[in-house]
């Protein structure tokens, strides 16, 4: 589904009884994710971006502009079946889980309450989604507490897409994990992406992980959109002030110190050996 | 040759836990030079945050509750004085802590007092530094120190409170109050994890010049291996409470020779693979598996592998696996 945003600005309260200065935390945001895409959106802390994936799961509704899912605005229809179509996967999967009820039960919870199939049905439904996850028919029956934060992870996961959602919305999916289980994680979100005609926004700081998984790319600052486009473009030829310098700060494996002249810890002064 | 500031032989730490004993470093065996960066690298569990708190004994009472129980020797040389960091009384560990080795955290918010003003905590790292000095040399002295760090407006900062200061700024108050003593090892247990990358470039920087002027190694623990790849000397890699690697940093980034850390840079976001990434999960540290620890995990493993290999000592570098032992 395609996703339009024009003239988005989200303003928060602030001070007590919201008295206080109002907080701009989007400003005049203009973005087209289009239907099958993998949209990273990539800032600092505080820049925006999870402003952004809340209105898009409309959770958070716009002060001003207007957002668009193939053409509807999600706010304006009370429709309990949105939520079908737009699932999120958030950072603190251990969070994200109700920790008295098994996993299973987690995973099953939405195709219950949308009334998807028989009862007999939902159950293979939540052994399928854990095997597509990578995870065994036994696990239905563990308590989140019993998860590596991997593990947990990928039952966010299977839960966001039992429901066949058309958008999923990542807002920091793998910030949390080891190098290790993010790159499985990683894939793992990868295969999904290739199986379906999902459209999904994978919310970001750390612009490696986005290169790896997203085909295009919206850099924040202080809630504006300073650069989008596509993911090979911005990241060959970083037009904005803003995004040559997360780029230049990120530090890299393949970039050694001597060999990255925009980015060095040497400060000139006597060198160590 | 170059000076060893600290030798650390056969260390290991373990914990009593209601589920059985958790050996956290398993003998363990590390030098580290004057001048010189250490990254010390492995994933959440893997002991590298338990073998630097080791070192100066924070996981023992009253830091922590749970007590950990360390065997082993780390020796630290500065001139011709020693000490050994396993075995050094409280009182003398006090004495380490206070001009010897230094400690940056991950959580500058939790290392700070939320009700002293910055000032009074720097000079508090002085005090016990140099206790004989003038109260008045000591405040010229604390705004000098948070100047030399970059935090704008020092005889300001110190009538601030942390809540008042940003997580760049907090760390640059750790670092201040950790280098006010000129210490000979500085101890960086991920202290821009937390950070936005331009804070992160900005405080990689500083701790390289605060390096350069002194002289002094940093151990500095750390997951990111983009970090590592710029900012280190040498790594130490760490798999299941045991350095299974050491290497110059050039050589661990294109040449590792341990299995794990193969796998480890191949699964870095953006990495170019000639390695095969790394599957399944780090062991449950209460039943580590016996032989190589990493085993279970290994495209490369063999019979041999259920003994545990030495560490074999090759040029310029370490490595715990079978295929190079002698």
């Amino acid at each position: 589904m395609t996703i339009e945003i024009q003239n988005l600005s989200v303003t928060y309260p602030t001070g007590m009884f919201g008295r206080g200065k109002p907080f701009q935390a989007l400003s005049d945001v203009n973005l087209t994710i289009p239907a099958g895409s993998v949209m990273g959106i990539v800032g600092e802390s505080g820049s925006g971006k999870s402003t952004l994936g809340r209105v898009i799961l409309r959770i958070l509704r716009p002060s001003e502009g207007r957002i668009t899912i193939d053409g509807e605005d999600p706010y304006a229809s009370e429709d309990p079946g949105f939520r079908r179509t737009v699932q999120a996967v958030f950072q603190d999967s251990g969070a994200s889980l109700n920790p008295r009820r098994t996993v299973g039960a987690s995973i099953r919870e939405g195709l219950d309450i949308h009334r998807i199939g028989t009862p007999r049905e939902r159950d293979e439904k939540v052994i399928h989604l854990l095997e597509k996850v990578g995870l065994s028919a036994g696990y239905a029956t563990r308590m989140p507490h019993t998860l590596s934060g991997g593990q947990r992870q990928r039952i966010n996961i299977a839960r966001a897409v039992a429901l066949e959602p058309k958008i999923l919305v990542a807002d920091e999916p793998v910030s949390a994990l080891d190098t290790s289980v993010q790159a499985q994680v990683l894939e793992l979100l990868a295969d999904l992406r290739s199986s379906t005609d999902m459209t999904m926004i994978f919310i970001s700081h750390d612009l490696s992980v986005v290169r790896e998984i997203c085909d295009q790319v919206a850099i924040m600052h202080r809630g504006t959109l300073v650069e989008a486009g596509d993911i090979e473009t911005i990241f060959n030829r970083p037009r904005h002030p803003i995004t040559q310098a997360l780029m230049r700060d990120t530090p890299r494996l393949d970039v050694p110190l001597s060999m990255n002249p925009t980015f060095s810890y040497n400060t000139g002064l006597a060198n160590v050996a | 040759m170059p000076d060893p500031v600290l030798t650390i032989k056969e260390l290991n730490v373990s914990f009593s836990s209601s589920r059985g004993a958790i050996q956290a470093v398993r003998s363990a065996d590390l030098t580290i030079y004057r001048g010189e960066t250490l990254a010390l690298v492995g994933e959440s569990g893997s002991g590298k945050s338990t073998l630097a708190k080791a070192l100066i004994r924070l996981n023992d009472a009253p830091f922590a509750p749970a007590r950990a129980e360390i065997t082993g020797h780390a020796m630290l040389r500065v001139g011709d004085w020693q000490a050994d960091l396993v075995k050094a009384s409280r009182s003398e560990m006090r004495e380490i802590r206070a001009r010897h080795v230094a400690m940056v955290a991950q959580d500058a918010l939790s290392g700070l007092n939320p009700v002293l003003n910055i000032g009074r905590q720097v000079g508090e790292a002085l005090r016990t530094a140099f206790p004989t000095e003038e109260k008045d040399a000591r405040k010229e002295r604390t705004v000098a120190l948070l100047e030399e760090v970059g935090l704008p407006e020092p005889a300001s900062i110190v009538k601030r409170f942390p809540h008042q200061l940003s997580g760049g700024q907090r760390q640059r108050v750790m670092i201040a109050m950790a280098v006010a003593r000129g210490p000979q090892l500085l101890i960086a247990d991920e202290p821009t994890t937390a950070l936005d990358v331009s804070v992160q470039a900005r405080i990689l920087k500083l701790l390289k010049r605060l390096q350069a002027q002194s002289g002094a190694a940093t151990l500095f623990i750390t997951h990111d291996l983009g970090v590592v790849a710029n900012f280190a000397d040498r790594v130490a890699v760490m798999y299941a409470g045991q350095i299974v690697e050491v290497a110059p940093v050039a050589d661990f980034l294109h040449q590792p020779m341990h299995p794990y850390t193969a796998g480890l840079l191949a699964s870095v976001p953006g990495s170019k693979r000639q390695f095969e990434r790394l599957r399944g999960n780090a062991p449950d540290p209460l039943s580590i598996p016996t032989g190589c620890a990493f085993r279970d995990r290994c495209p490369a493993a063999c019979a041999a592998c259920e003994t545990t290999p030495p560490m074999a000592s090759l040029a310029k570098r370490q490595v715990r696996c079978w295929r190079n032992a002698a």
